[in-house]
């Protein structure tokens, strides 16, 4: 798994080595806009970490230039800058994901794993939630160990919940990937699920916010 | 902070160029008619005079000449001077310096021609004598009668001269008005643009004299959009500048293996990372204090109030989770005009001031709603709430209210009332009924609520 790790700022960039290394990535580290950009064009990444604030050249224009050649390797995108206009023109340019500087590492990693699974759409990976393990392939959750039988919808449920680790997601998202449009759930049905799966894995496992959604954080 | 958009109507009366023109004008045209009619007078007074003594001599000459060789006696000659219109002429017939006949307003004891000539005060004279010497022939004519018909003269001259003047005026009026229409225009089209529009207004279509006025105010815009861009890109700047550190020190200690470590250096640790998410979020205040200040605001749009604050708490979610509170969003959808930062600024600072002061283990709800056709927003906390005295003077800038000490928050609450400022909303700290913390309720003005 090669990560291209596109970040100026060296004490970030050192940082990043480090612990997406620990992740058993094999990271290339490139501080400069123009020597990322020849990187990009070599090709051979699984995933790029860019940050949008470079010398050479800026790295929306990286991420432009990328796009325009038809390269769909998945890029999460790292930005100092919390303006709205700006998160949104980086989506729109082509980003997968985004985090905003500063941000936790742990999320920085999970979001990493999932933009890799979404790419190769290779059922042999695992989603780590803590103790809580998710084996995508072999539809299996283990908790500390233990082998834990889901039913098919709360195991999507589960697994729709854990990509999108950190954000909170919200009801009528979550009854459109169970039910899809057209049958229509009982409104009561997602909290039935939900609390079904806080009795399996643990009652802090997945979050709710009242009113909105849930969030496993 | 809008400017408004005209002056002052004393002050607009004041600078009108349509008033001055006729300032500088009407004096003038006012002055040329006195002096034209005035000229006129005096010529008419002289030839109207002139005309006349010709005639009094002439009416003299042929007086004595009839007199003398006719047999027609005095009485009859003046009898048919007498039937004639001129009524105010005199005649008297002398005959060997005797008067023998006057007409009827011939002047007492005029009996020759006065020392002083032809002209006394009030009368024009002629004389006329007959060949043979012994009769003499007086004619007179009153000065009032010249008057008389040089004042009709002058008169019939100026009325026209007159009706002439207002004629031009009328002319002026509506020229002025014409010439002045594009100046209308242009200052139609100024009123007309929103006060965020910074692009050129443009020469096309005006005046050459008004093209260096509208090219020094595109000049001014442009200069005035460059200062904006500038200031956008330094707020910019400034959170990248100051995100990037912090990104650095968290990343960095993120990468010790805490398993490693004993309780004191984790404890540390965690102590760092406090600091790094509090200078992050003062951080975060300051960029948002600085934007909502910003100059080039977009319009806000029509939001669905509970659809809006459902994304803003979603975002603050997280922060909830780690802080152990829970977090509700609760209410009825509402409508209202407002920019989605100045919503998540508002939301924002008022749900971090309430995780930090509920404590971890604590209870927040967010509701909206409208009332009375006004939309109003709510943040409720379980903490220990704010004794009232300290209320107000939480809304100072930078001032921590002393039971608030803790946290830190002492930007948060300053900044939600100058976005509620700006907006027109009004903020009421108070007790939450239902969790028994600080209540702080926004409450939109109607013109804001859809």
């Amino acid at each position: 798994m090669r990560i291209l790790l596109i970040e100026d700022d060296a004490i970030v960039g050192d940082a990043l080595v480090k612990s997406l290394g620990r992740d058993r990535a094999d990271v290339v580290w490139s501080r400069d806009g123009l020597e990322a950009e020849a990187m990009l064009r070599g090709g051979g990444f699984d995933l790029v970490v860019l940050d949008l604030g470079l010398p050479g050249q800026d790295g929306l224009s990286l991420l432009r230039g990328l796009r325009g050649r038809g390269d769909v390797t998945p890029v999460l995108v790292l930005t100092a800058r919390d303006g709205v206009e700006d998160r949104i023109r980086g989506l729109d340019h082509g980003a997968d994901d985004y985090l905003l500087k500063p941000f936790d590492t742990g999320e920085l990693l999970a979001r990493c794993r999932a933009l890799l699974r979404r790419a190769q759409g290779r059922g042999d990976d695992r989603i780590e939630l803590g103790q809580l393990t998710v084996d995508l392939q072999a539809h299996t959750v283990t908790l500390a160990g233990r082998v834990l039988t889901l039913p098919q919808k709360e195991f999507r449920l589960l697994v729709y919940l854990a990509e999108r680790r950190g954000r909170v997601v919200p009801k009528p998202q979550l009854e459109q990937m169970l039910y899809g449009w057209d049958e229509g759930a009982e409104s009561n049905t997602v909290e039935v699920y939900v609390s079904a799966l806080r009795r399996k894995i643990g009652a802090a496992s997945i979050r709710t916010l009242r009113g909105v959604g849930y969030m496993i954080p | 902070m809008t400017p408004p958009p005209a002056a002052p109507s004393g002050t607009a009366a004041r600078l009108s160029l349509r008033r001055r023109l006729f300032r500088e004008l009407l004096p003038p045209l006012f002055l040329l008619w006195l002096v034209g009619s005035g000229f006129i007078l005096m010529r008419s007074w002289d030839e109207i005079g002139d005309s006349y003594i010709d005639q009094l001599e002439h009416l003299a000459f042929t007086l004595a000449q009839v007199l003398d060789e006719t047999a027609m006696t005095a009485e009859e000659a003046v009898e048919s001077v007498r039937a004639r219109r001129d009524r105010n002429f005199f005649v008297i017939v002398l005959r060997e310096g005797q008067p023998v006949l006057r007409s009827a307003l011939a002047p007492e004891g005029m009996v020759a021609l006065p020392e002083d000539g032809f002209e006394t005060r009030l009368y024009y004279l002629a004389s006329a004598e007959a060949r043979n010497g012994t009769v003499q022939v007086i004619t007179g004519l009153k000065k009032e009668e010249v008057r008389q018909l040089t004042t009709a003269v002058v008169g019939g001259a100026a009325l026209p001269m007159a009706l002439v003047m207002i004629g031009m005026w009328a002319v002026m009026y509506v020229g002025v008005g014409r010439a002045l229409a594009p100046v209308e225009r242009l200052r139609a089209q100024l009123a007309a643009r929103s006060p965020g529009a910074l692009d050129p207004v443009g020469t096309e279509g005006v005046p050459e004299e008004l093209q260096p006025l509208v090219r020094a105010l595109d000049d001014l815009l442009s200069r005035l959009r460059d200062a904006i861009v500038s200031e956008r890109d330094f707020v910019a700047d400034a959170s990248h500048e100051l995100r990037t550190p912090l990104a650095a020190i968290r990343a960095q200690v993120e990468t010790i293996d805490r398993a490693a470590l004993d309780a004191p250096s984790r404890e540390a640790l965690d102590q760092v990372l406090r600091g790094v998410d509090r200078s992050t979020r003062l951080a975060q205040q300051l960029l948002r204090l600085a934007r909502a200040d910003r100059l080039d605001r977009p319009d806000a749009p029509e939001i669905c109030l509970h659809e809006a604050l459902a994304s803003v708490v979603s975002e603050l979610f997280p922060a909830a989770v780690r802080q152990d509170t829970e977090l509700e969003l609760a209410g009825d959808p509402a409508m209202l005009r407002i920019r989605p930062e100045d919503l998540g600024m508002l939301v924002g600072n008022l749900v971090e001031n309430a995780l930090h002061h509920g404590g971890p283990g604590g209870q927040v709800r967010v509701s909206c709603g409208s009332e009375g056709g006004a939309a109003w927003l709510r943040v409720e906390d379980a903490g220990p709430g704010i004794p009232e005295a300290e209320r107000a003077r939480l809304f100072a800038r930078f001032r921590r209210g002393e039971s608030a000490r803790a946290h830190g928050a002492g930007l948060g609450l300053s900044i939600v009332a100058s976005v509620a400022g700006r907006l027109g909303a009004t903020v009421t700290l108070g007790r939450s009924a239902d969790l028994g913390g600080l209540s702080a309720e926004l409450r939109f003005p109607p013109e804001a609520t859809v």
